[in-house]
């Protein structure tokens, strides 16, 4: 029993710690057990919210202040993280529900090239209006807590780059450069801008202003999403095959 | 003769080769006499790579990629395993790529068209070096009309195809074939590297353009630069100096508000062209430095960048040369030779090695080579302190 309670809390611990961001890359599997009703119910939740985000990109303009009403308000409705960085128990089993839902789906999702391509699209249109939603300070933490070593450059850094900075991306004004971050990555990172030379380079790294640096970090995304579902493919999803749940919600899906 | 240029190369080239890690798993390719080209040559030590040399007495040698296993074993390994996993970022820059814009020579070397080499290297050196970060360069001249370059970094030498080709565009300003006639196209805003770049062209455009290759001197030519400006704009002012007509036309493109087709010719007629080569990626191979050139003679020695206003192509020694300067009788040296008696026949034998070159016109060329090979062996000194520093921590 005494062993029992303890790995509970360790377990508890390092969900602590997984869940102490809005947003994650979904890097780590959850590891707790869970009961079947709300294993269908996050999968049905999050399957909605899905379908939600593919409807809505078709029917507004992405980043669009209807776009952005009608998303706000699925996710609050379904209980998914919302852009205020609330702690508190609710809080946290919004982040929960957001990180095991992601894993269902994935399991549901990786059998076919079809069924993947739909489901890493979905997840990238959300990741990306999620990650939009983020203060500036946020989204630094969690590129370095994702190990992207982007980081910031000093207000006197762009300052003294400003003329530069203006010369080599598209869109970008002075106004922008004072207001906005830009962000310091090593060139390899930042290639299709590198390749169309649509970016600063200096000793290195890419200065990229913000508005760009989503595509890198969505790119990023893709790459291991993608990578992550060839590997649930070939570990053994098929295992879950005969499984009603699963069987149940791509039935749900067409 | 050929003796000759074994032990120069060897010793010469064999500290690069070996400072590029992995020795055993680096391929080298011979070409042999008869025109014979053998792929997948590796050594496990630098004496085994002179023994095979002396056998085989290669005419050329180059350089190839470190790989997963042994080169000479790759018949052996299971396939799809067998895979280059890393090559130094090299360029290839050759004169017969400017065919369309040069009028001073067509198959012939001459020394009008030099300064399109001087170009490449100070626009491309800088780049390299200022945006991309890269410290470890190698400018090679490749024994007749061209250059190559030797990017040698660690992060380089890890660049994927992808990656590489990336940095290929990005120096990439003249595009097109033979059916594009206006092959240089800029627009608002002018990227940085593009204002260092023209920078560079405009302090050589006037005398190598106008004056050397006459650009403006008939009206073939003159046609030429007409095909790349508006066509609202059909002669050239008329004016008997070429620099004068040059500077006029200038100030006709400011006026008309016709914005950079004045830079835009000056590119066309001087930015680099980087040879497609580059974006072969990882398995390519490249001649090694200081070898001889079959057509000419000459060796492919590195080009000191302190002094590149006065590399002379027609300077570099040849072979011959080398042969007969290693000919010379070395009086000098029997009193050394006398005193060495003791030592070990291997060191008397690098001893001489390195006499051998110094009596010869490569010990200038040696001279540049050195530096390179010493920052870059401190720089992987540093590499592994600090590795071991971290290890430390634990």
């Amino acid at each position: 029993m005494q062993f029992l309670g303890r790995r509970k809390k360790l377990i508890g611990n390092f969900q602590n710690d997984l869940y102490d961001q809005c947003l994650q890359f979904y890097g780590q599997p959850p590891l707790e057990n869970i009961s079947l009703s709300e294993f269908e119910s996050f999968a049905v939740e999050r399957l909605k919210l899905l379908k939600t985000v593919e409807n809505v990109g078709v029917s507004c303009v992405k980043n669009s202040e209807r776009y952005t009403k009608k998303l706000d308000a699925e996710i609050s409705s379904l209980n998914f993280p919302h852009r205020a960085e609330l702690g508190g128990i609710s809080e946290y089993e919004k982040r929960r529900k957001d990180h095991i839902s992601h894993f269902i789906l994935r399991l549901a999702y990786c059998q076919t090239e079809d069924l993947r391509r739909w489901f890493i699209q979905q997840e990238m249109d959300l990741f990306r209006y999620r990650f939009n939603c983020l203060h500036s300070k946020h989204k630094t933490d969690f590129l370095h807590k994702n190990n992207l070593k982007y980081e910031t450059v000093s207000a006197e850094e762009k300052k003294n780059l400003k003329d530069k900075l203006i010369a080599s991306s598209y869109g970008l004004s002075g106004t922008k450069v004072e207001e906005h971050d830009v962000y310091k990555v090593p060139f390899q990172d930042a290639l299709d801008l590198v390749r169309t030379r649509k970016v600063y380079l200096l000793a290195g790294n890419a200065y990229i202003p913000h508005h760009e640096i989503v595509t890198i970090v969505l790119n990023d995304f893709r790459t291991r999403l993608s990578k992550a579902l060839a590997v649930s493919n070939k570990i053994g999803a098929h295992h879950l095959h005969g499984e009603m749940n699963v069987v149940n919600f791509k039935g749900r899906h067409y | 003769i050929l003796r000759y240029i074994e032990n120069q190369y060897f010793f010469n080239i064999l500290p690069l080769a070996v400072s590029k890690n992995y020795f055993q798993n680096r391929e080298f390719s011979f070409t042999l006499k008869d025109g014979i080209y053998v792929r997948y040559q590796s050594f496990a030590t630098q004496n085994e790579l002179e023994k095979e040399m002396q056998k085989m007495v290669p005419y050329k040698i180059d350089i190839g990629a470190v790989y997963s296993h042994r080169p000479s074993q790759h018949n052996t390994v299971k396939s799809g395993t067998f895979q280059a996993l890393e090559k130094e970022l090299v360029f290839d820059i050759d004169m017969t790529d400017y065919d369309d814009v040069r009028r001073c020579c067509s198959y012939t070397d001459c020394w009008k068209c030099w300064t399109l080499m001087t170009i490449a290297i100070r626009i491309l050196d800088r780049a390299l070096l200022k945006d991309f970060g890269f410290h470890h360069l190698l400018w090679v001249y490749s024994g007749r009309r061209g250059l190559h370059c030797w990017v040698c970094d660690d992060a380089a030498r890890k660049l994927s195809v992808v990656a590489r080709s990336a940095v290929a565009e990005y120096l990439s300003l003249v595009k097109g074939g033979e059916e594009t006639v206006r092959k240089v196209v800029l627009s608002d805003p002018i990227h940085p590297f593009i204002n260092h770049s023209l920078s560079v062209v405009e302090h050589y455009f006037q005398q190598y353009a106008i004056v050397d290759q006459d650009i403006l001197g008939s009206k073939e030519s003159v046609d030429k630069v007409l095909a790349l400006l508006p066509e609202d704009i059909l002669s050239f002012p008329d004016e008997k100096d070429p620099m004068k007509q040059w500077d006029q036309l200038c100030d006709l493109v400011e006026r008309k508000k016709v914005k950079y087709f004045d830079k835009e010719i000056m590119l066309q007629y001087c930015y680099p062209r980087l040879d497609i080569n580059v974006r072969k990626g990882v398995n390519h191979l490249l001649k090694s430095p200081f070898s001889v050139h079959p057509k000419t003679g000459r060796i492919s020695v590195p080009i000191d960048l302190k002094e590149l206003n006065m590399f002379d192509p027609f300077e570099v020694p040849t072979i011959s040369l080398i042969c007969e300067e290693l000919e010379r009788p070395r009086a000098d040296e029997a009193e050394e030779d006398d005193m060495k008696d003791q030592e070990n026949e291997q060191e008397a034998g690098e001893r001489r090695r390195i006499r051998d070159y110094k009596r010869t016109s490569l010990a200038k060329y040696a001279k540049v080579f050195d530096p390179f090979l010493e920052a870059m062996a401190r720089s992987r000194k540093g590499e592994m302190l600090k590795k071991s520093d971290l290890q430390k921590d634990f």
